[in-house]
């Protein structure tokens, strides 16, 4: 019971966004459930990722303070077009290396040597990756639903560990954002969030990015964006 | 602490037990995904860290995890004699050492088939660089948001005219009888690198590994300090300008090794 | 610090912006970024420097070492200046820089010496069988570009504190080298038809060329060098020279 005690010590303390480094213990074993950047070892739990600690009764977790963005088969992204072959698009996906799109993945039916009337070097779109091979060349689609290429707009880039942070729970957040700007807007889980519409909307939706980028670990995210929303939209 | 062998001295007024000072500082870099620079006595290092990332070179990737790939290297000027950049026996030996130190370090299995870059840079070289080098560096992976069982924290003990002294000088590492990094991964106690050349006696050998993981422990509060500092979150016992400056608006850590060190694990049980 | 969401821009919005005359970090197309400069930096080294202008940071280490002097020049030291562009310094230097690190030394190397900042003469220690090495070595730790002038940079300023390491070799009392003046390096990329001072990465990445001139406080020029896959017509690159000149004195000043 002692040591429930002092765990829940810190609990409290750590909740509120406390820094944890990796190696941190940050708990027993118990009933909680882990989630990113906590591991269980030898009856404790311990931080594995830099991060601000997060608990609730069910679980902890941590969210990075930076994290870099890997590829994996089924992830939506933000993409824009650095180069096209007669029968291939190459996209920079924040990632060094880049990712390839071929013509039959696209709903279009693209003549060979035609690509370019399609899409060019700058063009934006949003897609699917389709499948990473063993030497970590991925390959992107855009056939399937909102898949697509998008037109004007601008893209913003954050922490790619902090987009589920700005969706929000089951997409509440998102869905008040695009509600109060009403701008258009699509998240890739590259950290790319492309983002269309009023000069001010676009500036809200910054200024939201912003309020979730600088103090993710603060509780209240939505409470703060909705404030946002609520200002700009009186406006 | 007692403090021994202080009726002898060592050459530069420490006892025995002493660590020189200690400045580290996390994130300084603009490119590198993670970074973090050390002054160790008169060493300055600089480590980048890229990655977890597909090279561009072929290499001959791992399925099961990722490979951590540290490279020493120092500048040709960090050196009395200049020294002929480009790789050297030495350099290639440490390199391997860090790197492996370092494997132990991140949960490489979540990264299958990318490498995690550790670029070592030695500005100035003045005994004791692999350490502080390892020290740093696992400061930059976890400044790179990599996930990890933990830091790596090290410190060599030495042996001068028979007695047992922690963080050799230059002096000392020359004309010692012996130098023994030590590297630990504070939140287990396991040790990841352990070295020696020169002669310990039977009942030295286990005395000098004790003082050296005791020394690492001192050190991880360094390195818990100066990414607690970078982070926004404070906690360091006292923070100076540092005399490599220009990092921002960064302060740097001094040492402070008057004070008796918190010890971590239970600290943040408390 | 701030860490706003970052704009994304493409290369072909960089290169608008610059052809309406604005830069992405509101600089004016001859501008050159923030300088900070710190001078002995390596106890080790006889000079040193660190340079950061804008996001590019390099640390500069001179050395003199006894050496021995070519036949044709017996009563003149000898020089060296070399570049490592680390693998911590750009995600793009994980692969093979040898070229891109040979011209940059290279160039900088003859703005150097062409200038007469350091006399080769006043290197000699004994003519024909001993001189001073001087050995100039740059190494890179951050690039957002222009390596080119923050080189020359680094070098003209850890040769300002540069001594003649002679207690260390036996031969008396140190004493400091003497120095003539100092040149400046200028690089312009050209992008969307204009001439823009000290290019980022970026800026780099969508230039159709680079022209890199190093000036001597006569307003002479010491060393040009055309790069970057581009050509320029003859009108660009005597605006080159007319604006190198002018922004010499600009650097110049600055580091007085």
């Amino acid at each position: 019971m002692m040591m429930r005690a002092q765990d829940d010590d810190i609990t409290h303390d750590r909740s509120s966004g406390g820094l944890v480094l990796p190696g941190d213990r940050v708990g027993c074993v118990g009933p909680l459930r882990t989630g990113n950047g906590v591991m269980a070892d030898e009856g404790d739990l311990i931080a594995t990722q830099m991060g601000i600690l997060i608990r609730s009764d069910r679980s902890v977790h941590v969210i990075p303070m930076k994290g870099r963005y890997l590829p994996g088969k089924g992830d939506f992204l933000i993409g824009i077009v650095k180069d096209h072959t007669p029968s291939r698009w190459f996209f920079d996906i924040s990632t060094p290396q880049g990712a390839r799109l071929h013509t039959s993945d696209t709903p279009w039916t693209v003549d060979f040597g035609r690509t370019g009337e399609y899409m060019n070097v700058g063009d934006v779109a949003y897609l699917m990756v389709k499948e990473v091979d063993d030497i970590g060349r991925v390959d992107l689609t855009m056939k399937g639903p909102g898949l697509r290429k998008l037109s004007s707009g601008q893209v913003m880039a954050i922490m790619p560990s902090l987009v589920p942070r700005v969706i929000g729970r089951n997409g509440s957040l998102i869905a008040a954002v695009k509600r109060g700007t009403g701008c258009r807007i699509f998240m890739g889980k590259n950290g790319w969030i492309w983002v269309d519409g009023e000069a001010a909307g676009i500036e809200t939706v910054r200024r939201v990015l912003d309020a979730v980028v600088e103090r993710p670990h603060v509780g209240g995210v939505s409470e703060r964006v909705l404030e946002i929303l609520g200002e700009d939209g009186g406006a | 602490m007692a403090t021994r062998g202080a009726e002898q001295g060592r050459t530069d007024g420490r006892s025995d037990d002493e660590i020189r000072p200690v400045r580290l500082h996390a994130g300084v870099l603009n490119n590198a995904h993670g970074s973090a620079y050390i002054e160790w006595g008169k060493n300055k290092i600089m480590v980048g860290v890229y990655g977890p990332r597909r090279p561009s070179r072929q290499e001959p990737l791992r399925s099961d995890r990722a490979l951590v790939r540290c490279t020493y290297n120092m500048a040709p000027f960090s050196v009395s004699d200049r020294k002929r950049p480009g790789r050297d026996r030495r350099s290639l030996e440490i390199s391997k050492v860090l790197s492996e130190a370092l494997t132990n370090a991140v949960l490489v299995e979540r990264f299958p088939r990318t490498v995690i870059d550790v670029n070592v840079e030695v500005l100035e070289a003045d005994a004791g660089t692999r350490c502080a080098a390892l020290t740093a560096a696992s400061v930059a992976l976890a400044d790179a948001g990599l996930q990890m069982r933990g830091l790596v924290s090290a410190c060599a003990v030495g042996v001068v005219d028979g007695r047992i002294v922690l963080d050799p000088s230059r002096d000392e590492d020359n004309f010692g009888d012996g130098d023994m990094p030590v590297g630990i991964l504070p939140s287990s106690g396991e040790i990841v690198l352990l070295q020696m050349d020169g002669a310990l006696g039977p009942d030295q050998f286990g005395e000098a590994l004790d003082l050296g993981v005791e020394a690492c422990r001192r050190i991880h509060v360094l390195q818990r300090d100066a990414l607690f500092v970078r982070y926004g979150q404070e906690r360091a016992s006292r923070i100076e300008k540092p005399h490599f400056s220009g990092y921002g608006d960064m302060d740097t850590i001094i040492m402070d090794d008057e004070a008796d060190p918190p010890v971590w694990g239970e600290e943040a049980i408390r | 610090m701030s860490r706003d969401p970052e704009t994304i821009m493409r290369s072909q919005m960089v290169r608008d912006l610059i052809g309406t005359g604005r830069r992405r970090d509101d600089r004016s197309l001859g501008q050159m970024r923030p300088l900070v400069v710190e001078t002995d930096v390596i106890a080790q080294a006889d000079g040193s420097a660190r340079v950061r202008l804008g996001g590019t940071e390099l640390v500069v280490g001179a050395k003199l070492m006894p050496s021995s002097p070519y036949p044709d020049h017996p009563d003149e030291g000898v020089m060296h200046t070399g570049i490592r562009l680390s693998p911590l310094a750009s995600p793009s230097f994980d692969r093979d820089m040898d070229a891109e690190a040979t011209e940059i030394a290279r160039v900088v190397d003859r703005g150097i010496r062409h200038s007469g900042m350091i006399d080769m003469k006043h290197l000699c220690i004994s003519p024909g069988e001993r001189v001073w090495g001087l050995y100039l070595d740059i190494h890179v730790l951050d690039h957002d570009g222009n390596l080119f002038d923050a080189s020359t940079l680094g070098i003209v300023l850890s040769l300002r504190g540069l001594a003649f390491p002679n207690s260390r070799f036996g031969m008396g009392e140190d004493r400091p080298v003497p120095l003539g003046e100092m040149p400046v390096t200028l690089t312009f990329a050209k992008v969307a038809g204009e001439l823009i001072l000290d290019p980022t990465a970026e800026e780099e990445g969508v230039s159709d060329g680079r022209i890199t001139m190093t000036i001597d406080p006569r307003g002479w020029v010491r060393a040009v060098q055309l790069g970057g896959c581009g050509h320029f017509t003859l009108e660009e690159v005597k605006r080159a020279h007319q604006l190198a000149r002018s922004s010499a004195e600009v650097v110049r000043g600055s580091l007085r």
